[in-house]
């Protein structure tokens, strides 16, 4: 019990001292960077402003987004506000998608329906080889079972 | 939350929907025969004078006939016009019953759909007093509710 204390003291102290030699380490590299701004032109600090603002910017939006997320403490209604966003940007292209996939959809349906059901039509019965009496004559099926047997 | 255009944006769709619906499947069963068109009123002529007298369903039917028949070489088409009067005045228990008997002769061979028809053939030089007492021998195979 003692020992596993010990060895988490010792991870402790290590994690510490590797996060000030980093704190050292980018506090160096900060100030060699500034040193050196000083020498830059014009054009590469005004591209340098730049860039800063729009990854601040960036970084903003994700951290307001994500303010949201906890507020809210639903990932669902994220998803929900992203595709509202969307939505609205798109509303006229989304309306006109279903409009046609369902006026697509009904009128296919409806063709491969008549052209399924078109051989077994009224029309096609009464254009056979025989006429419709024959077909519907119950002394007519009487008779050819009859005269098989 | 959707927003006020948003909620109207779908109803215009919905509404849209529901129209292209109603066109689709326009009821053309309560037409009576001046609402008919030429090219209808030319297949149907044979039952000009009966048509206002017909029941819905009977028109459906009709107007179903009238719809296939462009799809049909001419002389197919002639015999439609002629064997469309006797039709109309079958009952619907005798036009079930040559569909049914039409669906099993469409799958039969050339050969046995020529022999059937010479027996339609001889069975027509029958009396029609054996002609009818063969029809009383059959059994009834359809109930009402199998009726259109």
């Amino acid at each position: 019990m003692r020992k596993n204390k010990s060895i988490n003291n010792i991870d402790n102290d290590h994690l510490k001292a590797e996060s000030a030699a980093d704190e050292q380490l980018a506090y160096l590299a900060s100030n060699l960077l500034d040193d050196h701004a000083q020498h830059l032109n014009a054009t590469t600090l005004q591209r340098l402003s730049e860039a800063r603002a729009l990854a601040v910017s960036q970084l903003t939006a994700s951290q307001a987004e994500l303010a949201g997320i906890n507020q809210s403490g639903s990932v669902l209604q994220w998803f929900s506000n992203g595709f509202n966003r969307n939505f609205e940007q798109h509303r006229m292209m989304f309306s006109l998608i279903i409009v046609l996939a369902m006026a697509l959809t009904f009128f296919v349906v409806k063709q491969y329906g008549v052209d399924k059901n078109i051989e077994h039509s009224d029309a096609f019965l009464l254009a056979a080889e025989l006429p419709p009496e024959a077909f519907a004559d119950k002394g007519f099926d009487t008779w050819l079972v009859s005269k098989q047997d | 939350m959707a927003s006020f255009q948003t909620r109207l944006n779908f109803a215009l769709v919905f509404s849209l929907y529901l129209l292209m619906s109603s066109i689709a499947l326009a009821d053309d069963s309560t037409l009576s025969w001046s609402q008919l068109n030429n090219e209808q009123r030319q297949v149907l002529n044979p039952l000009a004078s009966e048509w206002d007298t017909l029941r819905p369903w009977q028109r459906e039917k009709m107007l179903d006939i009238a719809r296939d028949y462009a799809k049909m070489s001419p002389a197919k088409q002639d015999l439609v016009q002629k064997r469309l009067t006797n039709w109309s005045r079958m009952t619907p228990y005798e036009r079930e019953n040559a569909r049914k008997n039409h669906h099993q002769f469409q799958s039969l061979s050339p050969e046995k759909k020529v022999e059937l028809r010479r027996k339609w053939m001889e069975y027509q030089q029958l009396p029609e007093s054996a002609r009818g007492k063969l029809r009383s021998e059959s059994p009834d195979t359809y109930k009402d509710a199998d009726l259109n």
